[in-house]
């Protein structure tokens, strides 16, 4: 309404119907007020104005209270370098609506922050009710309401809900809570609303919950902190005349920071506030009288002055963006715009690059988890702890034990008593396999009579029990082996197996698990990375920008996918490098098969994270989607553990509908394998498949508008 | 003195919130139950359902009696392939083994040639490959000594090995797997939504609204803890007797109830993890990308997928830090040996221990957390 002042023409609109129209002038003197907000009321239909008749002159205050309950004392915080609030006094007395006046980000909320005890002074002192703010004082947390900038209600909570959650948490009694909420609810007119969840509400209604909600405990002290931004006038004007209430009828201290200079003006007191200090305090009449000023407005701008700094400096300031990042207003035809494409991509770019944080968490992020993971996800089992029980205590039945610590696979460790503590040793995970040798092993061994040898292996972890047991066999055979040849026997096996370990003779963990590790970082960080982007959106209400400009889906999604995809595509860089130079795996076959394979699979992978944000509601359910549509699949679908060939039911069917077993192969083909391009194409003909499907999702589940 | 009335409230309030979100609701249920199943099931921690190929260029008795000791589960059935396949079948990850059988295999067998037979592995299938070539290896031994003495008796070794799997005695790999994929999806759930709850809380201004109100940050902190820990406990509830012993029909060494209770101290950790990265996080997004770092490597280096003692020395003092590791070592000794509470103790002390520390590092961050403006 402040800006409407300055319009050479205005149209009133309520309800889609013209009320009204001409220059602020003509309307005010139409509706006989001094104000075009009022103007607006005065103009709209008498059941429309919410009871709302006349001018609500601010009644005279009983000037003879002059209790400070509100104290500043040379109020400091800094934030590093930046000063954002710097000395500021201030003393507010009971009973009084005291208004706090300046642009955004000039420190009127921090203030505010440091007066209720949110955020601790750098310097100098706030005190309520004559005592000091402190944040453990929670006495004087009951005396205060206090409602931010932002409407601080549970969305997902009803009316009632959040009504009774704020009475109990405010330690009200429960029948006093029921008597104050329905109390509440009659005054602020909430009845119809009792049981719709906060979020759904219009923005006038859930101002009046916010209200109602931050008094639900009579608090003698209310501090809002621009509570009626975004609220029609009519609304507003029904919220001043509850804070005029409050104030003359039940003494409550109000101190409230607003940019509106309308509602500056009716304020018993302002202080004006400006880059961090108060510049002025006083009534609003004496401050313009000061200034010599028509109105509170110019007066405010001459205060400004006279601090002396150049008016340029001091319009409010604006975040910094570059042109293109607001919708291009020219309507570019066609299905496709390349500039409309542009300008989303841009705007999500600028967004990741003012958060360094964020980009080095997902660049040495990615080269952190692949250093532990290249040397932590081994399967080369060795030094494996064992015990043996000697019963017997012959040269035999010690060769037999040497047999098995004379091999890098075991070591052993220690000897055990008897039966039961070698299985107490099992269980309590000390070794993990246990020999117990009977007693006459070595004189059954002399005479021919098959001796019997108990071995037990911890089959706790199944992989690892398979893999001893095959090195037990190996150990078992070997002391036979060395025995037959004691005894001049033929050792020759009636045919011999020669195992040939392809692509990777030297049978190293490393050298096939960092190339399948790929598969895994560029799936997770980059989906990761993308999911929140239209989610996060909606959750915070700019996706609107996408139903009032005219950009296409396709062009919102693809521009808030490209980011992330150059960036993912710097870790395909960064992984590569140091496969080969950090691991020492060599690359074999085609780079040019896996840098085109690693493209696509992040145009997938990013992909999936964009589709969980176009289809949940909330930035949590889309992360959480993300992880579980990813990190399972991909772990234990993919071929990172298992052959996928190996696998069955649903796992076999998951891990044969998801990009990272394509990806896997390609990036293990290329290093490991040593495949050429040709022989990666089918790998990466799949990879490419999934983006084209992922997209066409998201397209489908992203509404263009809010139903 | 912490207000148990000002817990409940906030835990109901939590709960409330947590509901409402559906699609997240499908989300939750989906991974206790479809895809623990599906882990349990479909994937293996030992060799099962291996693929091999068979080149046979002998096609003697011998020959098919080798070829028919690959038995299920432990081997699909082998495949027979060309020789000039091989390549390409191995490059596309067909076969984990090829085995080459050569022409006049049996003739020189009982000629007593000792004639070599040629076994292809994949060594880039890094789990099965090692474990696979042992079972071949005594599969194609075992059948040509039977072979040759026509009758199936004793081996005729100096010493019998009589190998005996401790606690876990058919090596059943669905308990565990089963159990390695609730630990998975529970640590999941637990990090990212207590932590997420707390920043959405920040972001949506809450937070300071329930701070000028006579609330502890302990306690919007405990409630936070309880509220989702108690969901995701429910769901475990729902994931062990339901999907694991009603569904599955599995049977433990151990007590069920002591897992649980053992499960439910974890939850505890993770849940104030995330409370702890969320206080480390400025922002949503950097929440999200904490949470893989850190989620990730507790999850893989656990000993759930990989033997520990394969590690390099230094991981493996590091690895001791995690609480997955210790939760992981109690689960394998409650559920297939039996290991009661005397047992599992110092890793049930040890992952509490870990939580209150998270808590108490949390609690030091809160209000430069809450200060901290995005």
């Amino acid at each position: 309404m402040d800006e409407a002042e300055r319009f050479s023409h205005v149209v009133m609109l309520d309800q889609g119907r013209i009320l009204a129209s001409g220059s602020p002038a003509d309307l005010k003197a139409q509706s006989g007020t001094a104000a075009l907000e009022q103007a607006f009321i005065a103009l709209l239909p008498r059941e429309r104005r919410g009871g709302l008749d006349g001018e609500s002159a601010l009644p005279p205050r009983q000037e003879d209270d002059t209790e400070e309950v509100i104290v500043a004392h040379g109020l400091t915080r800094r934030f590093g370098d930046f000063t954002a609030v710097d000395h500021v006094e201030l003393d507010i007395h009971r009973g009084e609506i005291f208004g706090f006046l300046g642009s955004n980000g000039c420190g009127k909320t921090t203030t505010m922050k440091m007066l209720t005890g949110l955020l601790p002074a750098s310097e100098g002192e706030g005190f309520l009710f004559g005592q000091p703010v402190s944040a453990g004082d929670f006495s004087l947390r009951r005396r205060i309401g206090y409602m931010a900038q932002s409407f601080s209600l549970y969305g997902e909570l009803t009316v009632r809900q959040n009504l009774m959650l704020h009475a109990a948490l405010y330690g009200l009694e429960n029948a006093k809570a029921i008597e104050r909420s329905k109390a509440l609810v009659r005054h602020f007119d909430l009845k119809e609303h009792l049981d719709a969840v906060a979020d759904t509400l219009p923005m006038g209604v859930r101002q009046r919950l916010s209200l109602a909600v931050a008094i639900i405990h009579d608090p003698e002290i209310l501090i809002l902190d621009e509570p009626t931004s975004g609220v029609d006038p009519v609304a507003r004007e029904g919220f001043w005349r509850e804070l005029l209430r409050l104030a003359r009828e039940q003494g409550v201290t109000i101190f409230i920071s607003t940019h509106y200079m309308t509602e500056a003006t009716r304020c018993d007191r302002v202080a004006f506030m400006h880059a961090g200090r108060v510049i002025a305090t006083g009534a609003p009449t004496e401050l313009q009288a000061a200034q010599g000023a028509a109105t509170l407005e110019e007066a405010f701008i001459a205060y400004m002055e006279l601090g002396g700094r150049a008016a340029e400096q001091d319009l409010p300031a604006m975040t910094p963006q570059a042109p293109e990042t607001s919708a291009p207003v020219a309507t570019p035809r066609g299905w496709f715009s390349g500039r409309r494409f542009r300008a989303y991509a841009w705007r999500e770019s600028i967004e990741l690059l003012r958060d360094p944080i964020r980009l080095a968490f997902a660049l040495f992020g990615t080269v952190m988890l692949m250093l532990i993971f290249g040397y932590g996800i081994t399967f080369d089992v060795d030094n494996i702890g064992f015990a043996a029980l000697d019963r017997d205590g012959t040269p035999e039945s010690r060769a037999y034990i040497e047999a098995y610590s004379g091999s890098s696979y075991f070591q052993r460790q220690g000897d055990a008593p008897d039966g039961d503590g070698l299985l107490q040793r099992l269980r309590g995970n000390k070794i993990a396999l246990g020999i117990e040798i009977p007693p006459g092993f070595g004189a059954d061994l002399r005479r021919g009579r098959t001796p019997e040898v108990s071995v037990w292996i911890d089959g706790g972890m199944p992989f690892r029990a398979e893999t001893i047991e095959g090195y037990v066999s190996g150990a078992h055979n070997s002391f036979l082996t060395e025995l037959a040849r004691q005894l001049g026997q033929s050792v020759t096996q009636p045919a011999s197996l020669v195992m040939r370990y392809r692509y990777n003779q030297a049978f190293r963990s490393i050298d096939a698990m960092v190339p399948a590790l790929f598969a895994m970082m560029l799936m997770l960080i980059p989906a990761i990375l993308a999911t929140l982007g239209v989610v996060s959106e909606r959750e915070r209400g700019s996706i609107t920008n996408l139903y009032v400009t005219p950009v296409r889906k396709l062009e919102f999604l693809l521009g808030k996918q490209a980011p992330y995809v150059v960036l993912a595509y710097v870790n395909v860089l960064l992984l590569t490098v140091m496969a080969v130079f950090v691991f020492g795996v060599p690359l074999k076959g085609s780079l040019f098969g896996l840098l085109l394979g690693g493209l696509l699979y992040v145009l997938a992978s990013t992909g999936i994270g964009l589709l969980t944000s176009c289809f949940t509601r909330s930035q949590v359910a889309a992360l959480f989607g993300t992880a579980v549509l990813t990190i399972m699949p991909t772990v234990h679908f993919s071929g990172l553990m298992q052959p996928v060939s190996t696998l069955q039911g649903g796992a076999r069917l998951i891990g044969s509908v998801f990009p990272a077993t394509y990806f896997l192969r390609t990036s293990v083909g290329a290093f490991t394998k040593g495949l050429g391009l040709v022989d990666l194409l089918p790998f990466i003909a799949a990879t490419a498949a999934f983006w084209p499907v992922f997209l066409a999702l998201a397209w489908l589940f992203l509404r263009k508008q809010e139903t | 003195m912490l207000s148990l009335r000002n817990i409940w409230q906030l835990c109901g309030k939590e709960i409330t919130s947590l509901l409402r979100d559906r699609v997240l609701f499908i989300f939750m249920i989906y991974a206790c139950t479809l895809m623990v199943y599906a882990q349990a099931t479909g994937t293996s921690h030992d060799l099962v359902r291996a693929s091999l190929g068979v080149v046979d260029e002998d096609h003697s008795a011998l020959s098919q009696r080798i070829i028919d000791g690959f038995l299920p589960p432990r081997f699909q059935a082998p495949v027979m392939v060309a020789p000039n396949e091989v390549d390409r079948a191995m490059d596309h990850a067909r076969f984990t083994f090829v085995l080459n059988i050569p022409p006049d295999f049996q003739a020189d067998v009982l000629a007593g040639r000792s004639p070599e037979m040629q076994l292809l592995i994949d060594a880039t299938a890094v789990m099965q490959a090692g474990i696979g070539a042992n079972y071949i290896q005594s599969i194609v031994s075992d059948e040509t000594g039977r072979f040759l003495r026509r009758d199936a008796a004793a081996s005729g070794d100096a010493v019998e090995l009589k190998l005996r799997i401790a606690f876990n005695q058919t090596l059943e790999s669905t308990w565990f797997t089963g159990a390695m994929a609730l630990l998975q999806v529970i640590n999941m759930l637990a990090i990212l939504l207590t932590g997420a709850a707390l920043m959405r809380e920040r972001e949506h201004g809450t937070l300071e609204h329930l701070l000028v109100m006579p609330v502890r940050a302990s306690e919007i902190m405990l409630a936070k803890i309880f509220a989702n820990g108690g969901v995701i406990l429910g769901m475990s509830l729902l994931s062990l007797y339901v999907v694991l012993q009603g569904i599955l029909g599995l049977r433990i060494a151990g007590s069920l109830p002591l897992f649980f209770a053992a499960t439910a101290i974890y939850l505890f950790f993770a849940a104030a993890l995330g409370i702890f990265l969320a206080t480390l996080a400025r922002s949503m997004a950097q929440f999200a990308l904490l949470f893989i770092l850190v989620q990730m490597p507790m999850y893989m280096l656990s000993g759930a997928l990989t033997p520990l003692e394969a590690m390099p020395d230094w991981l493996q003092t590091a690895v001791q830090l995690l609480p997955t590791k210790h939760y992981v070592a109690l689960t394998q000794a409650i559920l297939s040996r039996g290991a009661g509470l005397e047992t599992v103790w110092p890793e049930l002390l040890a992952i509490f221990a870990m939580g209150a520390a998270a808590f108490a590092f949390s609690l030091a961050r809160f209000r430069n957390f809450l200060s901290q403006q995005q």
